[in-house]
């Protein structure tokens, strides 16, 4: 017994000795890509969803489209033949990880994208085949990037439409839905701020995740309780220098409760012209249903 | 119980306690900027809070130590302009830059409008042990066939936090009279397949003051790793509350 306790004791000291560091594990993290698309067949003309899903190992995420301190978004690119049009990616809902850089955005475990597919009007029929190529930068301790490519097949048929498959809404039920199907809610910009006003619902406050937007400078939030409101407040500065030619805007994600499948609603508002003058001169109120 | 028995359980129980707790190196930075006793009490409350990094501003003095144990004070470097990337070869994003080419790009084009301009790696890297930082550092240099880039040690993460850097890369370009002119990404092509159809913000930067035109962009929003700063990432915790953000 005493030479058991002896040696835990030895293992113990030379761990917690001065310059210890736990190394970082060298294993590259399994993320697994699959891909589907949402309906086995479609009409020329008609839209479809692709399901992408990342099932991410424990203890490691990947990152939003706006990722926040560091890293890098999560990307999925279509391609194929028939002139596809691709739309951009919906992100579901994504969790806050903090460490010493910084607040960051993504996902832990396995999560679902969705990337809707327009197919063409004058499309032939017949089979489409479909390349997914998938991008992402998972994280623990240390990073490593991924990426896969997946194949998938649609049929265009003018005769038949296929049901869409149950994952798909499933799926959509994790993405954020717009500011303006919250009853009640308001969004307006003045002084340089946005401000959005809602209900208070039993979730209580909402959290805010912002969107990066090149040249739009976001102070710390306020958010705080306005009767039987909330109320956030985000002050921006701008500068037009760094824009990188992006439309300067205030995007970003309201969540309420802690859930993947809670409710968040999107946001996004044009800074007009009159507001983008040094220090924002027109200071006209534009309350505006979200 | 004899006392022999009562030291060794108690160091267990200890060990079995601190079990998921990080350990962390000690390490003995060369003080940034010496001071002379007589100042000292009012220097280490100014050390307190140190001015953080700031495009157009001066930019802050730091003394590093490299990995082969040479000096470095960015003041000497004054006439010359100063290019600084955060290191970290373990990052993929970090070992990309030099792999596609981009820091040979930059030395190349930068030489032709400064040839005594000084390349910078800091590595903040502190979620290995110190020896290994070290070595994996020169190691991945001596691959890259670039060694006399000197890789200043910053276990501490002190230089990082004055910085604000926040990936590896992260991009700092200082011109010859010490003000920082430039921070963020090195490149618009995170994915490394643009090629030449990539902008290289920091030849840019350095570009565009030398002909004295306005240095923009002068902050992009940097790619890459977190830089793994002592007491770094503790996983996917999700905490509640106010999103941060930067003052206006």
């Amino acid at each position: 017994m005493q030479c058991i306790i002896a040696v835990l004791a030895t293992i113990f000291l030379l761990q917690t000795r001065p310059g210890f560091v736990q190394p970082v594990p060298a294993s590259v993290p399994d993320v697994r890509m699959t891909c589907e698309a949402g309906r086995e067949s479609v009409r020329p003309g008609e839209t479809f969803m692709i399901l992408c899903t990342l099932d991410i190992p424990r203890d490691f995420h990947v990152y939003w489209k706006s990722p926040g301190a560091s890293g890098t978004p999560t990307e999925f690119q279509v391609g194929g033949g028939a002139n596809l049009q691709v739309g951009e990616t919906l992100y579901p809902r994504p969790a806050m990880f903090d460490d010493e850089a910084g607040r960051t955005y993504g996902y832990e475990g396995r999560t679902q994208f969705l990337v809707p597919v327009t197919v063409p009007a004058d499309c032939p029929e017949g089979t489409v085949p479909i390349t997914v190529k998938g991008r992402w930068l998972a994280c623990r301790k240390a990073c490593w990037r991924g990426e896969a490519t997946r194949g998938i097949e649609v049929v265009v048929s003018s005769d038949t439409t296929s049901d869409e498959r149950p994952e798909i809404s499933r799926a959509a039920r994790c993405m954020p839905i717009p500011l303006s199907s919250m009853d009640g809610a308001s969004i307006s910009l003045e002084n340089s701020t946005l401000e959005i006003r809602g209900p208070i619902g039993r979730r209580g406050l909402p959290r805010l995740v912002p969107v990066e937007i090149p040249g739009v400078i976001h102070a710390d939030p306020r958010i705080s309780r306005d009767g039987e409101e909330f109320l956030v407040r985000i002050p921006y500065r701008l500068e037009p220098a760094n824009s990188l030619g992006a439309e300067p805007r205030v995007e970003g994600l309201l969540l309420f409760g802690e859930e993947r499948h809670d409710p968040s609603f999107a946001f996004t508002m044009l800074i007009p012209p009159a507001e983008r003058g040094a220090g924002g001169e027109d200071t006209s109120n534009r309350r505006n249903a979200p | 119980m004899n006392p022999l028995n009562l030291t060794l359980q108690l160091l267990a129980v200890s060990m079995l306690c601190s079990l998921g707790m990080p350990a962390y190196a000690q390490v003995t930075p060369l003080p940034a900027n010496p001071t002379p006793p007589a100042e000292k009490g009012e220097k280490e409350e100014a050390e307190e809070k140190p001015e953080v990094a700031k495009v157009g501003k001066p930019a802050p003095n730091f003394a590093l130590k490299d990995i082969k144990g040479k000096a470095h004070q960015l003041s000497s470097y004054a006439g010359n302009y100063v290019v600084i990337e955060w290191f970290n070869p373990g990052c993929p994003y970090c070992r990309g830059i030099y792999d596609n080419g981009v820091v040979e790009d930059i030395h190349t084009k930068i030489r032709q409008v400064d040839p005594d301009f000084v390349y910078l790696a800091i590595n903040s890297t502190a979620n290995q042990p110190k020896e290994f930082v070290i070595t994996q550092s020169d190691e991945f240099l001596q691959k890259q066939e670039m060694p006399g880039i000197p890789v200043l040690l910053d276990y501490d993460g002190k230089v990082g936090r004055l910085y604000d850097a926040r990936t590896t890369p992260h991009m700092y370009v200082i011109n010859p009279e010490g003000v920082l002119i430039y921070a963020g990404a090195i490149t618009d092509d995170r994915n490394f397949d643009k090629g030449d159809k990539a902008t290289n913000h920091v030849i840019n930067a350095v570009r565009s003051s030398v002909s004295g035109t306005e240095v923009a962009p002068n902050t992009v929003r940097p790619w890459g790793c977190s830089v793994k700063y002592q007491g770094g990432s503790k996983g996917g915790r999700k905490p509640r509350g106010r999103a941060p953000g930067r003052k206006p």
